[in-house]
């Protein structure tokens, strides 16, 4: 019996990126999938895209989320940044434990709050 | 704006004076002192000059500055211009004028300092009296050079309602302010002020300038002056208006106050109720009207206060008195209660009570203070009174119309009379005979009732007399005398006894009504009243006619009712009868032995016959005697004595059993006369009637019932077929009871049957139960004990080597006996010798070997030997505490459990040996150790049998082929013991032989089938042979009807390996097997088990194999944790027979490299991630080791994709390398591009960080080529194993 190889899983590397703008100034960017230098873009222009000037709170659902690279990170510290410099935030909602790990390990912990749940992430705002 | 002090001009004028003083001081000073320089010099000097400055200083700066100022003028006169040019001759002159001249400067000084003071102290004056004028309605007037001109304060200006600066001066312009009322008076209070030390003080009405009147009050005084043009007058004014209006109020008030009072008593009068008024919270009385005074009797004494009410005499319903503080008026006042029509019975002065309504309420000021207490009272005597009469009528009327006995029905008619409507009352009716008969009297004193029954008694009324009773039943025509006189009672009364106690009665009034029905009298009622003082009018009259009228009707339907009686009584006869047989029956009915029943029919008997004594015999059975089963009412001696008689003597007894009839006699006499020697008349002394009936049970008589009484007595029809029903009951009752009884002692007797059988039974059962062999015979002398009722039960046993008894077990000692009892000594010593079993009634009489028997208080002993073919292996004795007498059927018992005690010792013996030889022989057998294949890991469980003495034939084998195959068998030989143990040994032997020869499963199984059926061995068993090979990942498999082993695919399917299945091994020479081949796919788990594994008593053994497949399925983990799952949740539960369990995994093969070509673009990374994904797993990497790698890889993939110096995307390539050495993964990525250095673009940057962080181990090669990642991290391995 040779090694087999096992079957390419595609499926789970598509990666969907949607947002969604809240009242009170919130938006939401929800990431199903692996997001990887491919994604990154879209991820990149759906955080432009629920953000302006007024924004108070973006918040990136990354609950369904299965993988991430450096650039994501990148993103989401740069989205980060411009957040805080015009006195908004933006939120991180990550459940998978990889993932976490990563956030830990380059420290965007420090900078991005992490929650357990889009409602936690949201509720602290007001919103929910 | 503080408003400053008008009168100014006056102390400034005393300055003025003050000043004048001063001038001339300094004048004469000047003048005395130039007299004395010029007369010095002759010529004026500086001395004036000097004056001055000292009569200045004093001026300006006081006494000490006026002072201080002379001496330096006189220093200064003397040095600076006398002394320096002249020398000045002192002379008297001289000296005088010095003299003169200090004196005035220090005198001038003195009267200045004065007068600062003065003005002063005038200021603070000043002051205060303007603060205090300022803040009351107060001012000052003050007329100078005579009464025209008028200076006002401030505050008179207020008063005079004048605004600042519009008063003009003059007096003329206040007078037009007076009140035209009293102007004149104005004017003539002002001369009075104009004259010499004129004071005055008079109150003024005046119209204010702003139209308001107001009172002032002037006090005015002139004040003189030497100089008249300083004469003034000068007055207060003060504003009196409110004290003025309120002493005009309280006049007006007083004045209304008493106009009100008069209209109050005015008015209070006319009402036609009584009224009284009271004050709080005194509760003195302030006025109470004509129709109180009347109601009460007299005119009403004023109370004080509440105690003074105690003249008041009332009395509550309940006749309790009246306190002060109870009367609805002191309520009143007292609490704020308002009562509204409270009934009071009163008891005034007058001493003729009545019945008032009292109602009362406080009366309450503007701030709800109760300042007074009002009360209402109506006399309501009257109305009461007929509100009683209606009363009593609809009282009368019920109890008239009630169902009880006339005369009682009367009574309580002319009981509800007193005393409401009289003091005495009295029924008399008239008989059939013309008699007057007296029914009913009441008073409310039962000591004048007696008196009344007495007269009755003693002075009957006479018929024929003309009034009274007799006349109006005669006439039927009432009688009213409102007053009974004297003379009346002298008419009526026989003689002076009667009359003087008529008289002590003191009756006043008298009315006596006919007792009329359908035109016909009955009789009369009588009222009468006496100590109540109360006389009839023909209002009562009326009224008491109603009742007589009513009460004739009640009398006449008690009549038809009591004709009624004797018919409804007989009913009511009847039907208590039937209740009595109920309550008969119904005692009965809980009766269950024949004493129980004949007591409950004497007992009922009794109270249903009204009968004086009641008794129930019964024939003997051999019916010679009768036997008194129960009775009653008869004398104690008696009963005692006749407790059993003959049945042939003749009497009622035997007379009701030979006729089957009732005998009744009426009297002892009667009695005497037809049995004159029967037993049961003497039992009847004392009684006279009896009636007896026969107990029949179907025909046939079975004993008498008796009833006695002890007046004479005629027993008619109803009462003896009374009797004749209750005795039907007791026969039956009799007869169930006998059956009982005798069903009861049949019964006794099989219980004490079934006892015995039953512990017989016990003793047999105890050597059948499972359990092991110290229980078996704990249990079985524990019921040898029960059985025989011992203390204690023990069994010894033969050492046949040492020639000595051992205790084996034992019941009823404190701990283990330790004893060893030489054969033939002692108590067990000689049964065990002798063969024989023995009893000791008493053992301190014979010789006792172990001295617990004797130290544990055992008494009595019974034993018997065990015996094995007529050897003896032990012995059994049982031991009592108390003396104790073994009978033989002990001794029966004692052997019966001996025999059992001995089987299951020479049995136990036997399988004990033949279970260690089995079980060792078996463990002998299984293999050591599995072998230790690669690519495949095994584990095996063997469990004995736990349950019985037994080991089966359960075994299992592994061993490595040739082509690095496992091969693996289970098998059951059917069987147990050494000889089972024996043959799955060889099974074993030949199996693998044969497999070992590279024979195939089905083959194999073939062949061993063919050599056991060859051999005509015995056996029979059941094999399930497989081989699993690793490299082929694949399983043959062939079965010898054994259970299907089963299989967990790496998803967790477990499937039951069915097929490959022949008979079993030993079943049929012929038989074929075959086999199956089965793909193992990496990650597997084969399992293979005998069916003591899925066996159980209460289910089929598709139901274990569904639980066995339930935990296998579970979370894969390593095989002998999987064995060991298995055996505690299915093994160790409960196992009568072997268990073998051989679990197999087959482990996953790993992938020895994993090589990808992407091209360079960002498209391939998910390609990437997947594969590499894939690779993780099967190589069992752990998911957060997976996911690290794919992020380090992805970030060396990414960097290589963005490569800049690619020339066109999609002809790049990026090579990745993974590969699996132990545990270490190394992973290599190759461009053929450089690496952009670090990150301009703001979202780069980190890849390199990350792939340190996550990886143990980043080397970056760049060359110029391209640029080669080479990464390293080393697998936990936990799952690996």
């Amino acid at each position: 019996m040779g090694p087999e190889t096992p079957e390419p899983r595609i499926d789970s590397g598509a990666v969907h990126v949607r947002s969604e703008l809240l009242p009170d100034a919130v938006g939401v960017v929800t990431v199903v999938g692996e997001i990887d230098l491919h994604a990154a873009s879209s991820l990149r222009s759906e955080l432009t895209a629920v953000s302006d000037e007024s924004s108070v709170l973006i918040v990136v659902d990354l609950s369904a989320a299965t993988f991430i690279d450096s650039m994501t990170l990148g993103v989401l510290a740069g989205a980060g940044r411009r957040m805080a410099q015009r006195g908004g935030e933006l939120r991180i909602v990550c459940v998978d434990p990889n993932i976490r790990r990563i956030f830990g390990l380059t420290l965007l912990d420090r900078l991005l709050p992490i929650y357990s749940s889009l409602r936690a992430a949201l509720e602290t705002s007001g919103v929910a | 704006m503080r408003e400053s002090f008008p009168d100014w001009e006056w102390p400034r004028a005393d300055r003025t004076t003050g000043l004048g003083v001063l001038v001339a001081l300094v004048g004469t000073s000047a003048v005395s002192a130039l007299a004395g320089v010029t007369k010095l010099e002759g010529k004026p000097g500086p001395a004036g000059l000097y004056l001055a400055v000292v009569i200045g200083a004093s001026a300006l700066g006081g006494l000490w500055a006026g002072l201080f100022g002379s001496i330096v003028a006189l220093f200064g006169y003397r040095y600076f211009y006398i002394v320096p040019t002249h020398s000045v001759e002192v002379t008297a002159s001289n000296a005088a004028a010095l003299g003169a001249f200090l004196a005035t400067a220090l005198l001038a000084s003195y009267l200045l300092f004065r007068a600062r003071r003065s003005l002063a102290k005038l200021r603070a004056y000043r002051e205060t009296l303007e603060l205090a004028m300022e803040s009351s309605a107060m001012g000052t007037m003050e007329w100078r050079s005579g009464m025209s001109q008028v200076a006002l304060s401030a505050g008179a200006e207020r008063l005079f309602g004048l605004a600042p600066g519009a008063f003009s001066g003059s007096t003329d312009q206040l007078l037009g302010l007076v009140h035209p009322d009293d102007r004149s008076r104005a004017a003539a209070a002002l001369g009075v002020a104009a004259e010499a030390d004129g004071r005055l003080a008079v109150e003024l009405r005046f119209v204010r300038a702003d139209g308001v009147d107001v009172w002032l009050e002037l006090r005015a005084r002139a004040i003189r002056s030497l100089t008249p043009d300083l004469a003034r007058v000068v007055a207060v004014v003060l504003d009196v208006t409110e004290t003025r209006e309120a002493a005009l109020a309280d006049r007006q008030e007083l004045a209304e106050l008493t106009e009100h009072h008069s209209l109050l008593s005015a008015v209070v009068d006319q009402l036609p109720t009584g009224v009284i008024i009271a004050e709080a919270p005194s509760g003195r009385i302030l006025l109470s009207n004509a129709q109180f005074d009347q109601l009460w009797g007299e005119p009403l004494r004023r109370a004080g206060d509440f105690s003074e009410y105690r003249v008041f005499r009332g009395y509550h319903p309940d006749g309790t008195p009246y306190r002060p503080e109870d009367w609805p008026l002191a309520r009143a006042i007292l609490a704020g209660e308002t009562t509204v029509a409270r009934l009071i019975e009163i008891d005034p002065p007058t001493g003729v009570k009545k019945t008032i309504e009292s109602s009362a309420a406080p009366v309450r000021d503007a701030s709800g203070r109760i300042t007074a207490g009002i009360s209402v009272i109506v006399d309501v005597t009257d109305r009461t009174r007929r509100q009683r009469e209606q009363q009593f009528l609809g009282e009368a009327s019920a109890i008239l119309s009630s169902s009880l006995g006339f005369d009682e029905t009367l009574t309580r008619v002319a009981q509800l009379a007193v005393p409401s409507l009289a003091d005495w009352c009295a029924v008399d009716l008239l008989s059939d005979d013309g008699a007057i008969t007296n029914v009913a009297v009441a008073h409310a004193d039962q000591g004048k009732v007696d008196l009344a029954h007495r007269l009755q008694v003693e002075y009957p009324p006479d018929p024929a007399s003309a009034n009274g009773v007799p006349a109006v039943i005669r006439t039927g025509r009432s009688e009213l005398h409102t007053e009974i006189t004297d003379e009346m009672l002298v008419a009526a009364a026989v003689d002076g006894v009667q009359l003087q106690i008529v008289r002590d009665l003191g009756l006043r009034s008298a009315i006596t009504a006919p007792l009329t029905t359908h035109g016909r009298t009955l009789g009369a009622i009588t009222f009468v009243t006496a100590e109540s003082d109360r006389r009839y009018t023909e209002v009562d009259l009326l009224l008491l006619e109603e009742i007589a009228r009513r009460a004739a009707t009640a009398v006449d339907n008690a009549r038809l009712y009591s004709e009624q009686g004797a018919a409804r009584a007989q009913a009511e006869e009847a039907w208590a009868q039937v209740s009595r047989l109920q309550a008969v029956t119904a005692a009965l009915s809980e009766a269950v032995t024949s004493t129980e029943v004949a007591e409950a029919i004497v007992r009922e008997g009794l109270v249903a016959f009204r009968a004086h004594a009641a008794a129930v015999v019964r024939l003997t059975s051999s019916g010679t005697q009768f036997e008194v089963l129960a009775s009653t009412g008869f004398s104690d001696a008696l009963s005692a004595r006749w407790s059993t008689y003959s049945a042939d003597l003749a009497g009622p007894s035997a007379e009701a059993i030979r006729t089957g009839r009732v005998v009744a006699t009426g009297s002892a006499e009667q009695l005497g006369q037809r049995w004159p020697n029967s037993v049961e008349s003497q039992a009847l002394t004392g009684l006279e009637a009896n009636i007896a009936a026969p107990l029949l049970v179907e025909g046939e008589a079975i004993g008498v019932l008796h009833m006695s009484f002890r007046g004479t007595r005629e027993f008619d029809e109803p009462t003896q077929e009374f009797l004749v029903t209750l005795a039907r009951q007791c026969a039956q009752a009799l007869e169930r009871a006998r059956l009982y009884e005798a069903e009861a002692a049949a019964r006794g007797d099989a219980e004490r049957l079934t006892n015995r059988m039953r512990r017989l039974q016990l003793i047999v059962d105890a050597t059948l139960a499972g359990g092991s062999f110290d229980d078996l015979l704990l249990g079985l002398l524990k019921h040898l004990r029960d059985a025989v009722g011992s203390d204690t039960a023990t069994i010894l046993i033969l050492d046949e080597a040492g020639g000595v008894l051992r205790e084996c077990a034992s019941i009823g000692f404190d701990g283990p006996l330790n004893t060893r009892v030489p054969l033939g000594q002692g108590f067990a010593g000689r049964i065990a010798a002798s063969q024989l079993p023995a009893v000791v009634p008493d053992i301190s009489q014979i010789e006792v070997v172990s001295p617990y028997l004797r130290a544990s208080g055992i008494v009595s002993l019974a034993g018997v030997p065990l015996l094995v073919d007529g050897r003896t292996v032990g012995v059994l004795h049982v031991g009592t505490k108390e003396p104790h007498g073994f009978e033989r059927e002990d001794l029966l018992l004692l052997r019966l459990a001996a025999s059992r005690v001995a089987a299951a010792l020479e049995r136990a013996q036997a399988h004990e040996q033949e279970h260690r030889i089995a079980e060792t022989l078996q463990r002998s057998l299984l293999p050591g150790a599995l072998p230790a294949a690669s690519g495949i890991e095994a584990a095996a469980r063997y469990v004995p049998a736990t349950v019985g003495v037994t080991v089966g034939g359960d075994w299992y084998d592994a061993f490595e082929l040739e082509d690095g195959s496992v091969g693996i068998a289970v098998g059951d030989v059917v069987g147990h013991g050494v000889a089972a143990a024996a043959s799955m040994g060889r099974l074993r032997d030949v199996l693998r032989a044969y497999a070992t020869d590279g024979a195939g499963p089905a083959d194999t199984l073939a062949r061993l089938n063919k050599m056991s059926c060859r051999e005509g061995e015995d056996m029979f068993a059941t094999v399930v042979y497989g081989v699993v090979n690793p490299a082929r990942s694949s399983l043959r498999l062939a079965s010898a009807g054994h259970p299907p082993p089963l299989l967990r695919r790496p998803d967790g399917e477990v499937i039951q390996l069915e097929e490959g299945r022949s008979l079993p091994i030993g079943a049929a020479a012929d038989a074929e097997y075959n086999e199956v081949d089965i793909a193992l796919e990496a990650g597997s788990l084969l399992v293979l088990y005998t069916d003591g594994l899925v066996e159980r008593r209460d289910e089929s053994i598709d139901a274990g194999i569904e639980r066995l497949a339930a935990l296998i399925a579970e979370d894969p983990a390593p095989v002998a944790e999987v064995a060991d799952r298995i055996i505690d949740a299915l093994a160790y539960a409960h196992h009568p027979d072997d268990v073998v369990l051989v679990a197999i995994a087959i482990e996953r093969v790993k992938s020895p490299r994993l090589t990808l070509s992407l091209p360079a673009e960002p498209q391939s990374l998910a390609l990437m991630r997947a594969e590499l994904r894939a690779w993780l797993e099967s190589v069992r990497a752990e998911e957060d080791e997976i996911f690290d790698i794919l992020v380090a890889v992805n970030e060396a993939c990414s960097n290589s994709i963005e490569h800049p110096s690619g020339s066109e995307s999609g002809e790049l390539v990026v090579n990745l390398e993974a590969d699996l050495v132990g545990e270490d993964i190394t992973i290599v990525v190759r461009d053929s591009g450089r690496w952009k250095p670090q990150g301009p673009k703001e979202d780069r940057g980190r890849g390199l960080e990350f792939m340190e962080a996550l990886m143990e181990g980043v080397e970056v090669v760049r060359l110029p080529d391209g640029t080669t990642v080479r990464m390293h991290r080393r697998l936990r391995g936990e799952a690996r194993t």
